[in-house]
């Protein structure tokens, strides 16, 4: 009963929110009850019944999130996660807000989590989990973390507080520091020689500057990608499927779930009823996603750092005639759009968000012709749709967590969940 | 026809880390939009810097910096020598304060972490230090800045400092180009201040 006031106030908050903005907003909430029951969540994630399993490191924690509850979710689990972005504290707040009840408690057998590093490295602390999946270290919001040896820290962090088993991503070195250092159960994913070959400097994790770890036993295996068609081994088991987008990165958010599922559901997990899942799972929103708007197809890519832009830019199927470029308020220091090779983005229709004029200047200076600079958002999200069809391929928006927000919002996507597969 | 100029980038696997080797691709832009040619080469254990018209020391982690200078353990001493003897040096953040802590022997000193964008004598970057610096400090012909990423960027008047006091170009000479990455500099400093 002690939080039954707080998630009261909560609730009302939310409903005023959505009243508002319809479809926005899920913040708000969580930051008034963290305020109002700070210790709500770490109650309400000490509640399940097989545990808590976090996933955490710098790229891929939604995709293989999403991936990770579809498959125990298929296998007869009721799991309760959190929604793509709503990765930090407040967003675990508002998460419970959405769907626990007054007591605080939120159905569920099972939370199987994305968390940000620092978060996860806090919470751990006062909820253990059960099991963690690290994914990968790279040079990521500079700004907050400094030093990427810092966030390696916090995901030892992590790994120290995990009971039953810690997952690592066997080709990171940062993943095999962190290995090295704690006592308890783990073991290692990882994606193999002939992908590792093919996809050499698509996985860019941040040097350690130490000596070499040779590459450890791997049990969850990534053998051969084509395309999207990815085929695994899970100990002496094999399986083929699609995955969800394009991308080396998703294949190896495919077998860390896989190998997290494993984990999870013990003797019950059924590798073929795995594979069926993850070949009709719809990507994440804009990883990839596809959606029609006024009848013709417009694809949505999010980056949120170098390695997520590096890595959606080096994917992108020839080279889109136009593409809408907005980077928003999410982006607080946009210097390190600057580390990044642009050689695949050979025209801009449309620059805008709040960083336009960072982003202009990115492609002014690195001489990509830019149709116009639009600093109104909602305006150049119309100027673009508004353009003619391309001749081939399809009008293609690039933007951050805040632009894709603002942009969802505006064109009415406002569930999640709502994403057609490719 | 006037040799194109050599701009070294140093060490850019370890001393990139907010995308600093930037500022030479804009130096080399706003120079060859005036029709004066440079080349952009990443450099490591350099053996003689002086064949450089402009040196970039960038800002790298700790870690990274261990490397460095176990590769290369005279690095820094030779970049004084450069700054001293009146070559152009561009040296940000933590190749800043080495630098400084080098060239006063004396180490910076330490302060709270500042993460936020600063402005100094109009010129506007982001910080992320724990040293008390000037932001930016000249030296014989060097500029030293904390602020860290593409600040010629930013601050086109700093990148056209440079280049006049080098004599490599005449800065008088604009054309739509440079008052398109103006009119976006500008906006891009004020923006800074309203995220």
């Amino acid at each position: 009963m002690r939080y039954l006031p707080a998630l009261l106030i909560g609730r009302l908050v939310r409903l005023a929110v959505r009243l508002v903005r319809p479809g926005g907003g899920s913040a708000l909430p969580g930051l008034v009850v963290s305020k109002l029951a700070p210790n709500l969540t770490f109650k309400a994630l000490s509640s399940f019944q097989q545990g808590l399993v976090v996933i955490t490191g710098t790229a891929g924690k939604s995709t293989t999130t999403k991936m990770v509850v579809a498959i125990v979710r298929a296998h007869g689990v009721s799991v309760f996660t959190n929604p793509s972005t709503a990765n930090i504290e407040q967003g675990f707040f508002s998460t419970i807000v959405r769907h626990g009840n007054l007591l605080g408690k939120v159905p569920g057998e099972i939370a199987i989590l994305e968390m940000d590093e620092a978060h996860a490295a806090q919470l751990t602390e006062k909820v253990s989990p059960r099991i963690s999946v690290i994914l990968n270290v790279f040079e990521d919001q500079l700004d907050r973390f400094v030093d990427p040896a810092l966030v390696r820290d916090k995901l030892l962090e992590v790994a120290q507080n995990t009971h039953q088993r810690v997952l690592l991503n066997a080709d990171d070195q940062n993943c095999l520091l962190i290995g090295e250092s704690i006592a308890i159960a783990k073991s290692y994913f990882g994606l193999s020689q002939d992908i590792n070959s093919f996809a050499s400097n698509q996985m860019p994790y941040a040097p350690t500057y130490l000596e070499h770890r040779p590459k450890p036993s791997v049990s969850s295996l990534a053998l051969s990608l084509d395309g999207k068609n990815l085929a695994v081994q899970l100990d002496s088991e094999r399986a083929d499927f699609e995955l969800p987008s394009r991308g080396v990165h998703f294949a190896l958010d495919a077998i860390a779930a896989l190998a997290c599922a494993k984990e999870v559901l013990g003797k019950d997990f059924d590798l073929d009823l795995a594979a069926r899942v993850l070949n009709e799972l719809p990507p994440v929103f804009s990883r990839g996603e596809i959606r029609e708007i006024d009848g013709e197809p417009v694809e949505f890519i999010l980056v949120q750092n170098p390695v997520s832009m590096q890595l959606n830019l080096d994917n992108l199927v020839g080279s889109p005639e136009q593409v809408l470029f907005a980077i928003g308020r999410d982006v607080h220091d946009p210097s390190w759009m600057w580390t990044v090779d642009l050689k695949n983005l050979k025209r801009v229709s449309t620059v805008s968000g709040f960083n336009y004029a960072d982003a202009a200047l990115l492609l002014a200076y690195n001489e990509i012709p830019v149709g116009s600079v639009q600093p109104d958002y909602f305006q150049a999200i119309e100027d673009f749709l508004a353009l003619p069809k391309p001749s081939k391929g399809m009008k293609t928006v690039i933007y951050s967590a805040d632009a894709m927000r603002r942009l969802r919002r505006h064109l009415g996507f406002t569930d999640p969940e709502d994403v057609d597969r490719g | 026809m006037a040799r194109a100029l050599k701009f070294a980038a140093l060490y850019p696997d370890h001393l990139n880390l907010n995308g600093d080797h930037a500022n030479l691709l804009v130096l080399q832009k706003r120079l060859e939009w005036r029709g004066v040619n440079c080349e952009i080469v990443s450099v490591q254990r350099p053996t003689n810097l002086t064949e450089f018209d402009l040196v970039l020391l960038g800002h790298g982690s700790d870690s990274a910096w261990a490397e460095v200078l176990k590769i290369d353990s005279k690095l820094l001493n030779n970049i004084v020598e450069l700054v001293s003897s009146g070559c152009n040096v561009l040296s940000v953040a933590s190749g800043y304060q080495r630098l400084y802590e080098l060239m006063n022997q004396k180490a910076a000193l330490q302060i709270e972490r500042v993460s936020e964008f600063k402005s100094f004598e109009g010129v506007v970057g982001y910080v992320n230090t724990e040293f008390d610096l000037p932001e930016i400090s000249r030296v014989v012909n060097s500029v030293f800045t904390l602020f860290h990423g593409p600040v010629l960027a930013k601050n086109p008047q700093l990148a056209d400092e440079i280049i006049a006091n080098a004599n490599w170009a005449d800065v008088s000479l604009t054309s739509d180009k440079f008052d398109e990455v103006e009119k976006l500099a500008q906006a891009s400093r004020q923006i800074a201040f309203e995220g």
